[in-house]
């Protein structure tokens, strides 16, 4: 089965360079500092943030605050039912690419001797799991209202005979389309996350990235847009 | 224990030197470290070093079932052990997230980027597989430690070969490798790791960083790639900013790199089953180890020399405590007593004047020993000379050193002495 | 989340709860507003969404499974679901890592005995059971996404709601060579140039009238109260958790059956304080079940791709 049909459009009958619908809200979490929640096509994902607090011992940075995030989803988000929810090997690596990357957006050296906590819950996940909780933690910290040098925008992009395809589901994550995340900060030339599955020729490789860059933008002006309109609804609470 | 920071000075000193395009090493800012490669005697072993970092590469094979998904591929597995010999950092048995964020990428390199045929390490569809597992041991740490890893990992799992085995209608037969040639493993490619340091917001790269540049830097990006340009991983190992050029061009400096090490794996791999084929015994690890630990025939020409030198005086310390058993033995004999007196002066005396003559001996011998520099120098010429002439038998060398050496010596100029004569045995099996 | 409150803040609470009012204006016996949502996951085979008082907030997620098991070993039937609760680190940080995994076991294993004799209680589950040595899994996923007390109910109406929304394929079974048999989806025949892959195939829903309700009962002061916010969880005495199961045998003349009794946390019960929480256990639940089976009535079915927490 072929990703691109011959009329130029995929499985779900988007473009090639087109994204899925995003969808979020903010501030549902009573509990946690900031949370959001966001939806990209039926890949859904909440995510909550705790802190800044005095954390750990055994965490505590002298100059700069840690950061620690948890991955996890839930047990009937995937096409298979999983056993546990967290704790395996692939999600501690997406908690710590999501840590890494967060340790560049944040000014972690406002906060000393704290700890920032970022809870990512993938409800359902049907590709760009990694992707839809950068942008869904960036709300989240946006909500919260820790300072950072941007919102950080992220996209899975693959690419087929030549041609760049963006934000994929998870029937296009197959085990040879190469793919590559990408997370930048305000939609800027400013990586601060990057990841390849699987074989890329080097050849494709700038045309994956031009890509990939392009569709960080995008989602960062629906970010962007997003978050500015959260502000305004909270603004009679702050009395302007 | 936590990793030391580095002081502010010598991070200030590190930075600078590398600004201004200076590394302590001696090294540019875009050159790499030397790989050394060697392949043990076992088959499927493989031990590389990276300037100090050295790792360790086993790979074992066994017969498992497989999972119910994948009836008919085999399994590779990969275990990493961090252990406290490569850095006082590391816990023992526990791989805390530098060892996590290593297993995974090679994992990612090895596994995921498909390069080893799992397809052909099945045996039987659904009952019996081949489980590949691959040991990576560091033995010590000082930076580019994925890529030292990976690069000991792709060697060992070219070197390895896996036993035969025929398929009967109710069993499996496994050959051991003198009934029927052992079978190496199907690799489609090989990812070669490389570190690159990233500095000033990504404006400077710095290649092949060490521990403590690694710990100057902003970050680090690993990027795995193989000969036939493809990129297998791409990894933003600390956090750091960057755009989309730098890391466009980090990749094309990996690209040559990796194909220039593909070459040096290949041709160790080669050689190494060149001189099996030969009936050649493999040196194996032996080579890394330095000669002077290694032959044991210098254990046994120190051992004759170093009692040579102590000999003298231990007879004398004999004779001259001699006295005092024979008064243990009769204590009650009052007349002897005074004759002990008189005799233990005699010997004090003695001693005086045999630590004056040993003061002498010392003397001598370390005039001797400037003298014998130039000396050395002309002698290591002529036995270079000999060995190149002459079919170099160690032994030979051995007699030929020693007999053109003065009687009295040092037992620390000796043993420079043995030593340089195997150091050039050593380079010279390095070169067939 | 921790709260701590002062003695005094806890005499308060005590002592409004003994002259039944509380704190939000209920008396004990008030549930807070539920808000149930289903077929929110088009991932799933069924989901349930319950929110209690704007806070607590559960999801529930069903997979099914078709399950082959040894029909030797096997005597007696066992009851096809299984349960499994996380606490999402979201819900509070206190839940990080492994922090909610004995409080997610604890309840599990609730529901587990809660359930044991469904296929007694619930008039239609056995037809999971399709040939000797198949039946269909239903794996019931609770996923705790927001936390402000009474998590137990909450879940017990979010696994009621996943189950009426639950659709189980109908499946012809045939028998094949060696004594096994093929189970193949059954699919109406529709005439035309339909090909058989488009036809939908039929599916039918679980009874779940008689579901057990599972309703936690604090006793705080001399009082007994349901559904206590994070505030009365702390000046609880004891709590007891109690499986109500509504038998309709006869219409209009409905009996409510104790499925299971069990203790949370520490504290000391009289036999007669522990006869009394049964009985407002069951007195609340015939409330609850009446406005479930109202809200499981009127509740349109959702249209496909539609979002929910928004």
């Amino acid at each position: 089965m072929s990703i691109i049909s011959e009329h130029g459009f995929r499985l779900d009958g988007r473009r090639p360079a087109q994204i899925r619908n995003v969808n979020t809200r903010l501030g549902l979490n009573r509990n946690a500092e900031g949370s959001s929640y966001l939806e990209h096509g039926n890949t859904k994902v909440l995510c909550a943030v705790y802190g800044p607090y005095e954390g750990k011992a055994s965490k505590r940075l002298e100059d700069r605050c840690a950061i620690v995030c948890q991955y996890s989803t839930t047990t009937f988000s995937g096409l298979e039912r999983k056993n546990r929810p967290r704790g395996d090997r692939k999600s501690t690596e997406m908690s710590r690419l999501l840590e890494k990357a967060f340790e560049s957006v944040i000014l972690t050296e406002s906060f000393p001797r704290s700890q920032i906590d970022i809870f990512c819950e993938v409800i359902q996940g049907d590709g760009s799991n990694l992707a839809a909780c950068v942008n869904a933690t960036s709300l989240a910290l946006a909500d919260a209202g820790i300072p950072m040098k941007g919102i950080a925008s992220a996209a899975t992009c693959g690419i087929v005979e030549g041609n760049p395809i963006v934000d994929l589901t998870s029937r296009e994550e197959t085990d040879l389309l190469p793919r590559v995340t990408l997370a930048t900060i305000c939609g800027r030339d400013e990586v601060v996350l990057v990841e390849l599955h699987n074989r890329l020729h080097i050849d494709h490789l700038s045309v994956v990235m031009e890509a990939a860059k392009a569709t960080c933008a995008d989602v960062y002006e629906c970010l962007a847009v997003v978050a500015q309109q959260h502000l305004k609804a909270c603004a009679p609470i702050l009395g302007n | 224990m936590r990793v030391q920071p580095v002081t502010i000075c010598e991070k200030a000193l590190i930075l600078e030197a590398l600004r201004s395009g200076k590394r302590f090493d001696f090294r540019g800012l875009e050159e790499f470290r030397e790989v050394k490669l060697v392949v043990g005697a076992e088959i499927g072993t493989a031990i590389c070093t990276i300037g100090n970092t050295k790792v360790l590469a086993a790979v074992s094979a066994q017969i498992a079932e497989p999972s119910s998904m994948r009836p008919h591929k085999g399994v590779i597995n990969i275990d990493v052990d961090l252990s406290p010999m490569a850095n006082y950092a590391n816990e023992h048995d526990r791989l805390g997230s530098r060892g996590m964020e290593l297993i995974r990428l090679l994992e990612l390199i090895i596994r995921d980027s498909r390069c080893i045929d799992v397809e052909s390490l099945c045996i039987r569809a659904g009952k019996e597989i081949w489980k590949v597992r691959v040991d990576v041991r560091i033995l010590d740490d000082d930076g580019s430690l994925l890529d030292c890893a990976c690069l000991a990992a792709i060697t060992a799992l070219q070197h390895f070969k896996r036993p035969n085995v025929t398929l009967e209608p109710h069993h499996t037969l496994i050959y051991s490798e003198y009934e029927k040639a052992p079978v190496p493993l199907n690799i489609y490619h090989m990812p070669i790791c490389t570190t690159i340091g990233l500095l000033d917001k990504g404006q400077m790269v710095v290649i092949d960083p060490t521990d403590k540049e690694a710990a100057c830097l902003d970050g680090s990006i690993v990027v795995a790639c193989n000969k036939r340009r493809e990129v297998c991983a791409l990894h933003q190992s600390t956090n750091l900013v960057l755009s989309t050029k730098q890391i466009e061009r980090c990749v094309k400096l990996a690209m040559s790199r990796a194909e220039a090490l593909t070459a040096v794996v290949s041709d160790v791999v080669k050689q190494d089953q060149r001189e099996r084929s030969a009936f050649k015994r493999p040196d194996g690890f032996a080579i890394t180890a330095p000669a002077l630990i290694l032959t044991a025939g210098t254990v046994a020409a120190r051992k004759i020399v170093a009692p040579v030198v102590k000999n003298e005086p231990d007879v004398e310390q004999r004779a001259m405590y001699q006295p005092s058993i024979v008064l243990n033995e009769n204590p009650l004999s009052v007349g002897s007593v005074k004759q002990e007196e008189v005799d233990n002066d005699a010997s004090i005396s003695e001693q005086v004047e045999m630590i004056q003559n040993s003061v002498g001996k010392v003397e001598v011998t370390e005039t001797q020993k400037s003298s014998t520099i130039s000396n050395r120098k002309r002698e290591e010429k002529e036995v270079d000379d000999l060995l190149s002439g002459l079919d170099d038998d160690e032994e030979e060398v051995q007699t030929m050193t020693l007999g053109a050496e003065e009687p009295v010596q040092d037992v620390t100029m000796q043993e420079e002495e043995e030593e340089q004569p195997n150091l050039l045995l050593a380079k010279k099996k390095k070169k067939k | 989340m921790e709260i701590n409150l002062s003695d005094d803040e806890k005499l308060f609470l005590i002592a409004g709860v003994e002259a039944d009012i509380r704190n939000d204006g209920r008396s004990c016996q008030d549930f807070r507003t539920i808000v149930l949502e289903r077929g929110v996951l088009s991932g799933t085979n069924g989901s349930c969404r319950v929110q209690l008082g704007q806070t607590t907030d559960i999801l529930t997620g069903i997979k099914l499974e078709l399950e082959s098991y040894d029909s030797a070993t096997e005597k007696e039937a066992k009851q096809p679901m299984q349960f499994h609760v996380d606490f999402s680190a979201n819900a509070s940080s206190q839940f990080a890592g492994k922090g909610g995994d004995q409080y997610g076991e604890e309840i599990s294993a609730a529901f587990q005995v809660a359930y044991s004799r469904s296929l007694d209680i619930m008039s239609n589950l056995s037809k999971t059971h399709l040939a000797e040595g198949y039946r269909w899994k239903i794996n019931v996923d609770v996923s705790v996404l927001q936390w402000a007390g009474s998590i137990p109910d909450a879940i017990s109406l979010a696994v009621i709601g996943a189950l009426s929304d639950l659709e189980i394929p109908e499946v012809e079974v045939a028998p094949d060579d060696g004594g096994k048999v093929s189970i193949v989806l059954k699919r109406p025949r529709i005439g035309g140039n339909v090909r058989d892959e488009e036809v939908p195939v039929q599916m039918w829903r679980l009874d779940v009238q008689s579901c057990p309700l599972l309703l936690t009962i604090s006793k705080i002061g001399t009082a007994n109260l349901v559904d206590c916010s994070p505030e009365e969880e702390c000046c609880i005495r004891s709590q007891l958790l109690i499986g109500i199961a509504k038998s309709v045998s006869t219409p209009g003349n409905d009996t409510y059956q104790t499925t299971c009794i069990k203790q949370l946390g520490g504290g000391l019960l009289e036999m007669e304080s522990i006869e009394n929480m049964i009985e407002m256990a069951q007195k609340t639940s015939i409330g609850l079940y009446e406005a479930l089976a109202k809200r499981l009535k009127a509740e349109e079915k959702r249209k496909p791709g539609h979002s929910f927490l928004l």
